[in-house]
């Protein structure tokens, strides 16, 4: 074999290393980017669940908080705000103001549910209430699956970005077209402290 | 604490204990082949290789590439087989090792408060960690605190927690738990100990060879001795290796089992510290593990499976040898103070504290049903009616058997005949109270005539079923006779939870309404094979062969052909045809083989020659199913008679078919 041969072979070996090397980091970053995008659906997903949910709460709650109408009308109100909202923001996720109008609908229910508990906190018998401690555990359950599908939607977005920032992956990423995620921000500050929900 | 920075650690500490791992296995290799090589150049070459035939093996040089191919192929297939094994006893995914401590099954809408609680948990975890959700179990006769993971892929992974798990903890620290169990499927534990263990078996191997050496030479030396004086410095010299190779495989084995256990310890960390992550909440794992070090059960498992799968629980599960440097998890306070260094060192103090010597399961009311019963009488309290905690152990992988036959067909016949089931009985064939109400209805529904005098003897043998037998008995009468079956399938788990006595009850109307008149029909038969079977198979999964050849029981297979053949027709030359198809495919006994008349064929002939086939081997028996099938299948056609016996036959037979009533067409 010439030494020309020779050189050749280990010039195209070194190019089929580069090239699968590329195409792995070209797949990782696919992977966690959509990673990310399915954690997004899952936010959606959730805040439907706690619209869903909420009815019935009040419906047991009624029954038991007959002084306190105004206090259940409020939260049925923000409910529907925040559902009209989220469907309005799913329509058209690039818009940034839909998406504004959906996080304050958000803060506006959350805390007429942290009133709501809060005022069913002096009714002995509505603690008492078999359904209500069901449908407590449940509203808990909601509010962490809400917290946990923003969470890992903003850890899959750091391990995406970190990845897409650091070397050698940098180089590819802006030439394959990897922008880099946003992180999901909660811009109104009573949102941040979430509803104590609390019956025993 | 930031868990991110902990993840990285352990992950990275983990590649280079893998790294280290697998230079020991090159090292233990390396050093079985020097041991060889020195062991062989002990021997004098001049004088006793002169004329042996041995002399071709002298090692000329150190450098022996047929030894080192031998032992390092060796080695390497030993650890090909041991994954194979290993693969193979988790190939029926993390729900069968679930069962195997007695896991039982969630039932996420009828669950109790607990149980609900605990699908939740598991919910939002998933989403946390962004991770399919698993199945749960609970295992109900573990009082300790602990949980596991098992599954080799995500997608058939299940989490099982403890009793004791789910009352003792708070929601904070049953959802750090759960985090860290999610760890462990999230990041491919289960296979990567699957991997090591099976390393681990490749070492020990190299001892086999050493042993095998050993063999080797108690045989030549009793040939050689006489014949050839010489040739005790070759013997020597092998004896040398052999015992060389079994110490070299043994301590290789010490240090092996020695860094599968500390990769262990660091995937635990790894795991509390994405615990931290998914909750975002330090206090739930620390509290978790506070109260393990704090109750004097603390995580320790009853059951005796549970040291098989130790690594995969949320806490050392038993007592490990050599002063935990095998141990599979960190000590608690090693994990406590991972996450809040902080931490004073003092343990959860529960109100009421247990003492192991004095107060057990038993005085707790935890224990076996026999046990408890006497513990209640002690206390005076009147025994229990029914015992919930009473359950026959039953291994799935016998039941469902072939699964490799579950086809999209079959999954559409079965949907079919479950539709045709009304709703009222589906419900019965699920509930313990009332599915012996439902089997009865079932056999009294079948024959017109008999259905008065069955009656009477379910009024009279089993009063508390006779209200709900009268109630399913019409919908019963206007069922589709082909969905009879599947119904009766369907009610096996229900009567699986029987207790002993309301069991021994049930079986005993049954056999009085199967006799209620003579005869002894088809389906009856089949009804009584296939309950006594399911329900037995259980209790004695053991199976003894007796018979191995064809000869041996080629007149039971004319019975059970005959029998098949007469099912599909009254037609005389139709029957003809039918046993010969059948006996076509069992060319080996090409002319032991002929059709028996009603007489010599009959029910009582059936029920022996299966019992007789029952503990034939293997071949012999799925050689008969596939002429079985070929003779209900000689028209084309099944009907459901010969459907019904065809299974009956099958599961006698211990070859299970497809769930929900689905009947092979004849290939």
């Amino acid at each position: 074999m010439s030494p020309l041969l020779i050189t050749l072979i280990v010039l195209l070996v070194i190019a089929i290393i580069i090239v699968l090397w590329v195409v792995g980091i070209y797949n990782s970053l696919v992977t966690l980017r959509n990673r990310f995008k399915n954690a997004f659906a899952q936010i959606d997903v959730q805040l439907k669940r706690r619209y869903d949910l909420i009815p019935n709460l009040v419906e047991t709650a009624k029954a038991y908080l007959k002084h306190e109408s105004e206090t259940l009308e409020a939260v049925i109100k923000a409910r529907n705000i925040a559902a009209a909202a989220a469907e309005a923001a799913a329509a058209n996720p690039a818009n940034g103001q839909a998406v504004q109008k959906l996080m304050g609908a958000e803060a506006g229910l959350s805390g007429a549910l942290s009133k709501l508990m809060m005022v069913s906190e002096a009714y002995p018998d509505l603690k008492a209430n078999q359904n209500m401690s069901e449908l407590s555990e449940e509203l808990t359950s909601t509010e962490n699956k809400v917290a946990f599908s923003r969470q890992a939607f903003n850890d899959s977005v750091m391990v995406y970005n970190t990845r897409r920032e650091t070397f050698p992956t940098v180089i590819f990423a802006g030439m394959f077209g990897f922008q880099g995620a946003e992180l999901f921000q909660i811009e109104d500050p009573t949102e941040r402290n979430a509803p104590q929900v609390k019956f025993s | 604490m930031d868990f991110f920075e902990a993840q990285a650690r352990a992950k990275k500490r983990t590649s280079w204990l893998v790294v280290l791992f697998s230079l020991a296995v090159i090292m233990t290799v390396l050093a079985g082949y020097a041991a060889t090589i020195f062991f062989m150049r002990q021997i004098p070459r001049d004088t006793q290789y002169a004329d042996s035939h041995l002399a071709a093996y002298y090692p000329e040089s150190l450098w022996q590439p047929q030894t080192l191919i031998f032992v390092t192929l060796g080695t390497l297939l030993i650890v090909g087989l041991a994954s194979l094994f290993k693969w193979l006893s988790f190939r029926h995914g993390g729900a069968a090792v679930a069962e195997s401590v007695g896991g039982r099954l969630i039932d996420p809408i009828k669950g109790t408060k607990f149980e609900k609680r605990l699908v939740n948990i598991v919910e939002e975890m998933s989403i946390a960690s962004g991770t399919p959700m698993p199945a749960i179990y609970v295992l109900e006769s573990e009082t300790s605190i602990n949980a596991f993971a098992a599954g080799l892929t995500t997608s058939d992974a299940v989490i099982a927690v403890t009793k004791g798990t789910l009352e003792k903890l708070t929601r904070d620290e049953l959802q750090a738990v759960i985090g860290h169990e999610f760890s462990h499927i999230l990041n491919g534990d289960m296979r990567l100990n699957v991997r090591l263990t099976a390393l681990v078996f490749g070492i020990l191997f190299i001892s086999t060879i050493g042993r095998g050496l050993l063999w080797s030479l108690y045989g030549t030396r009793v040939r050689s001795s006489s014949r050839d004086r010489n040739s005790g410095g070759i013997v020597m010299a092998i004896a040398g290796i052999g015992i060389a190779l079994i110490i070299i495989g043994y301590i290789g084995y010490f240090f092996g089992r020695l860094i599968q256990a500390a990769v262990s310890r660091q995937r635990e960390f790894l795991a509390d510290a994405s615990a931290v992550q998914f909750t975002r909440n330090p206090d739930g794992i620390t509290g978790a593990l506070s109260k393990i070090g704090g109750y004097a059960l603390g995580s320790r498992m009853q059951s005796n499976n549970a040291g098989a799968i130790g690594h995969f629980f949320f806490a050392q599960g038993f007592k490990s040898m050599f002063g935990g440097i095998w141990a599979t998890h960190p000590p608690l306070d090693q994990r406590i103070r991972a996450i809040n260094p902080r931490w004073e060192g003092e343990f959860f103090e529960p109100d009421e504290v247990v003492d192991i010597e004095k107060e057990n399961f038993q005085t707790k009311g935890f224990s076996s049903p026999q046990a408890s019963a006497t513990a209640r009488a002690a206390a005076g309290l009147p025994p229990p009616l029914i015992d919930p905690a009473r359950r026959i152990p039953f291994e799935p992988a016998t039941i469902i058997g072939d699964v490799g036959l579950l086809t999209d067909g079959y999954y559409q016949q079965a949907q079919e005949l479950l539709g045709e089931i009304p709703e009222s009985l589906r419900e019965a064939a699920r509930d313990p109270i009332e599915v012996a109400a439902l089997v009865f209805a079932l056999l009294a529904s079948v024959d017109a005539e008999d259905t008065p005098t069955q009656r009477d003897i379910v009024e009279r043998t089993a009063p508390t079923s006779f209200v709900s037998f009268e109630k399913l008995l019409p919908s019963m009468q206007s069922l589709d006779p082909s969905a009879r079956l599947p119904l009766l399938l369907l009610c096996t788990p229900a009567l699986k939870q029987l207790a002993h006595s309301s069991l021994d009850e049930f079986l005993g109307t049954l056999d009085e309404l199967v006799h209620a008149d003579t005869k002894i029909s088809i389906f009856e038969f089949v009804l009584q094979k296939l309950l006594t079977r399911h329900l037995n198979l259980a209790q004695d999964p053991n199976q003894r062969v007796d018979y191995h050849s064809f000869t041996a029981v080629s007149d039971e297979i004319s019975v059970v052909l005959s029998v098949l053949a007469r099912a599909g027709s009254d037609d005389t030359q139709a029957i003809g045809t039918a046993f010969a198809t059948g006996a076509d495919q069992l060319r080996l006994l090409d002319n032991k083989l002929s059709y028996l008349d009603p007489e010599q064929s009959n029910i009582e002939a059936l029920d022996q020659a299966l019992e007789k086939l029952a503990v034939s081997s293997l071949p012999i028996r799925k050689r008969l199913l596939i002429a079985a099938a070929h003779t209900i299948g000689s028209d084309q056609e099944i009907t459901v008679t010969e459907g019904e016996l065809y299974r009956a036959i099958a599961v006698t037979l211990d070859c299970p078919l497809p769930p929900l009533g689905a009947i092979p067409t004849a290939a």
